[in-house]
């Protein structure tokens, strides 16, 4: 499964930045290639079961706990 | 440099932003969970409170022809400041885009496809948005016209098939909540239905005519608020009190719809309709953030940035909250006030601040 | 190659669109018509029995003497949950359990007196199955008997019972309640459910099923019934009464009249007066005059208002027969209480949870306006009169 995850990321990492390498648009194909690393260790993190702290529960503590604020 | 070359006319941004907020309407469990009688209410009393907002975004795109909202921290707000101020921005509207995606993701394969994981649908819906955004926003805006065509008359159509079983007696007495509770659920309203509009600010810069923009965006929320208010009687009318525990009253209700026995269980068409709102839905605030990264990072073309931004929200589903109950607890209680910060404070204060700083000054915009 | 690459991405996304990954073969799966909740003498656990239909068998036609192999295959269970009985199918049956075709929901009476709330919330919770199921209590038999009595117009039972069920609007007698409507009443704090009562009549070879009755439900518990005259009653209150027949005395003679409903309507109008709660009931209906089999000339207007005021009253006992009995069993089967929270909602505050002391005590108006329309194809009775 990690495998099958890990050779998509290489497809898309070498496809996505083919073009824009050509035209030498370098910060287009950093801005591609950081933003997809990001993406993708959310995804082998999730494969691998470890657990990414859930920023909804982060949305909660700060708005309780910060602001104080909320229904109930 | 103009990162979008399309162009949307007035006419277009009024289905934009009328499929945006039928878009919402999957979304309307949070509203049913507090007051099964008054949600049609709700929709109009929170469209209300949210006319001086709307305005607020529209003028803030007068004041700035041709600018988005990441162009317009700058000016606003210097460089830093607004750029740090954008990256908030940015986060949120890709925490957005997860949770819508995670609502309709939960809804469709808890109900039909049991077994399914969810993050298949969410793989399957994310790549047709990524496909959309790529194309530009003129493109979404063509199709948006169709889809707001198609999911008007289906929820009609629904009304009409289930309008014998609707009971009025269902939709009183009016207004028999507490206080706070009708605050709450206004604000609820406010800030997932409505408040998603602030991604507009985004798309608004590309029209072709920006003086015609108040009234589109008007015309929108109209059309808008009137599916949602049918759906709203109709949700109501059929379950009654049982749409406080439905986790899904849109598909409970449609699923009573009994025609001469052969227009039986009609959800599953209704639901596949309304699918293609939330998907313009996510698709409009997966543009925004695509849009809004290339801009911050002063890119030419928004275009690699799509399939990226893609993984990262499909990434996002699953650990964004740990299960569907918290999900509803957090949007019902702790969610709005987050939301407000972006969706109302800070365009509002960035309109304030740019009228006491008498901007777009004539000579140059950078200070 | 470009090209070629798109195609081969196209092709392998629309073999997902048919969502292979929660496929499900129809030969997989044994469609669920109808379903009888029994308690286990001697366990006390819940007997589960679920009709599952052969639509092989249904297809077939009995030719002459007919095959006698049933169109249905009954299977029960026990269990201490609905939910692990349910799967408990499957150590033996064949095939998984569909319950999205599920028609009837039938609880015997024990279960009914236990409590219903802990056998209902399966079938509302889960995804397959279906609240348009309509509801029944079996009052003296058990509901895995009842699945298995032969009809004889339909083939599976419980197709036929849901059929009977759909016919009742022609008596009126019968109130019919589905799995929504039965828990939108079990949710609401004062109203209380009902349920129609399903029995088998006749022994050996000529059983029937029938259905006639109501039972009348407090909170989740079965706490006593109505009977025909009682259901119309409530029937008449809740604005159910489709058609049906009011039979009364011949006016100044011997016979009676059989007059057809044909219209009827009602509205319930609460009203507080220095405390004291009166609900008024205002009835507006139409009928046809049936059949009589006294002699006299009953399509003259004199007669047909004395007939008017005796349909007039006859409803009007009828509903005040389900008033008093409701009453008597303290149940607001009419969702009296509801209405008062509509029209009083300031009031109703404190009223809510004094409804169980104030209900038996609640005074009924109650104004029929009964029009006797049509008389059928003749006039005066077919009788030579001396």
């Amino acid at each position: 499964m990690i495998f099958l995850v890990v050779a998509i990321y290489i497809g898309i990492g070498f496809f996505g930045s083919r073009s824009l390498v050509k035209k030498k648009c370098w910060r287009e194909a950093s801005a591609f290639l950081v933003l997809l690393s990001f993406g993708f260790a959310l995804i082998i993190l999730q494969t691998l079961d470890i657990k990414i702290p859930s920023p909804g529960n982060g949305v909660k503590l700060f708005v309780e706990k910060v602001l104080h604020l909320g229904y109930k | 440099m103009k990162l979008e070359k399309g162009v949307i006319s007035s006419s277009q941004l009024i289905s934009l932003i009328g499929i945006f907020i039928q878009g919402s309407i999957f979304s309307t469990v949070f509203v049913f969970e507090i007051t099964p009688k008054d949600a049609w209410l709700v929709s109009l009393t929170s469209l209300a409170m949210f006319v001086p907002f709307a305005w607020a975004y529209v003028k803030l795109m007068q004041m700035f022809p041709g600018k988005n909202l990441i162009q317009i921290n700058d000016i606003v707000f210097g460089r830093y400041l607004g750029k740090s101020i954008s990256v908030l921005y940015i986060l949120f509207i890709i925490v957005l885009a997860a949770t819508n995606l995670g609502v309709i993701c939960d809804s469709i394969a808890g109900l039909f496809m049991v077994e399914t994981p969810i993050i298949a649908l969410a793989i399957m819906l994310a790549f047709a948005c990524a496909w959309a955004v790529r194309n530009g926003i003129e493109t979404i805006a063509r199709i948006s016209l169709i889809f707001l065509t198609i999911v008007s008359i289906s929820v009609l159509l629904s009304l009409l098939l289930i309008a014998s079983k609707i009971d009025m007696n269902n939709l009183l007495p009016v207004l028999d909540i507490s206080l706070i509770d009708f605050i709450q659920v206004n604000h609820i309203s406010l800030t997932a239905f409505f408040g998603g509009i602030f991604v507009f600010m985004m798309v608004i810069p590309y029209m072709d005519n920006i003086k015609k923009g108040t009234k589109s965006v008007f015309m929108g929320l109209i059309i808008g608020v009137a599916t949602m208010l049918a759906c709203s009687v109709m949700i109501s009318g059929v379950l009654g009190n049982v749409a406080i525990i439905a986790n899904s009253p849109l598909i409970s209700a449609t699923r009573q719809v009994e025609v001469s026995k052969v227009l039986t269980r009609m959800d599953f068409i209704v639901v596949g309709i309304l699918v293609l709102s939330v998907f313009m839905k996510i698709a409009l605030i997966y543009y925004t953030a695509a849009l809004s990264i290339s801009q911050l990072l002063n890119l030419q073309t928004y275009k690699p940035i799509v399939i990226p931004v893609g993984i990262i929200l499909v990434g996002l589903v699953i650990p964004m909250f740990d299960n569907p109950t918290v999900r509803s607890e957090i949007g019902m209680n702790t969610w709005p006030f987050f939301a407000s910060i972006f969706e109302f404070l800070l365009p509002a204060v960035t309109l304030l601040v740019a009228l006491i700083r008498r901007l777009p000054q004539k000579q140059g915009e950078k200070c | 190659m470009r090209k070629a690459i798109v195609i081969i991405l196209c092709i392998s996304l629309t073999l997902n669109l048919t969502g292979c990954w929660s496929q499900r073969e129809l030969n997989d799966y044994a469609v669920v018509v109808g379903v009888g909740i029994d308690k286990d003498e001697e366990t006390g656990n819940i007997l589960l029995t679920a009709q599952i239909a052969k639509p092989g068998k249904l297809a077939k036609d009995s030719k002459g003497s007919g095959s006698n192999e049933k169109a249905y295959w009954n299977i029960s269970d026990t269990g201490e949950t609905i939910f692990s009985t349910v799967r408990e199918y499957t150590h033996e049956s064949s095939r998984r359990l569909y319950w999205q075709h599920n028609k009837i929901i039938i609880f015997c009476r024990e279960i009914a007196e236990d409590g219903v709330l802990n056998c209902i919330d399966y079938f509302v919770r889960d995804h397959e199955t279906r609240t348009a199921a309509e509801i029944f209590v079996s009052d003296t038999d058990k509901a895995s008997d009842i699945l298995d009595v032969k009809p004889e117009l339909e083939k599976i039972p419980s197709i036929d019972i849901d059929k009977l069920i759909k016919v009742q609007q022609l008596n009126s007698e019968t109130y019919s309640i589905n799995l929504l409507t039965f828990i939108q009443r079990l949710m609401s704090k004062t109203t209380a459910s009902v349920a129609p009562l399903i029995k088998i009549t006749g022994e050996g070879e000529e059983q029937k099923i029938s259905v006639s009755g109501t039972a009348v439900f407090k909170k989740d518990k079965l706490v006593g019934k109505l009977n025909k005259p009682e259901t119309r009653g409530l029937l008449w209150v809740d604005d159910k009464v489709k058609s049906g027949i009011v039979v009364v005395d011949c006016p100044g003679g011997d016979g009676k009249v059989d007059l057809e409903i044909m219209k009827a309507s009602s509205t319930v109008t609460p009203e507080i007066e220095n405390g004291n709660i009166t609900i008024k009931i205002k009835i507006k209906e139409k009928s046809n005059l049936g059949s009589q089999s006294c002699t006299e000339d009953l399509a003259t207007s004199k007669m047909l208002e004395a007939l008017e005021e005796k349909l007039a009253s006859a409803i009007r006992d009828e509903i005040t027969a389900s008033v008093e009995k409701a009453q008597a069993l303290n149940a607001d089967i009419f969702g009296f209480g509801e209405a008062v929270h509509r029209k009083y909602r300031n009031q109703w505050k404190d009223l809510e949870s004094k409804w169980d002391e104030i209900f038996p005590s609640i005074q009924v108006e109650i104004k029929v306006d009964a029009e006797i329309y049509g008389t059928g194809k003749i006039s005066k009775p077919a009788y030579a009169e001396d």
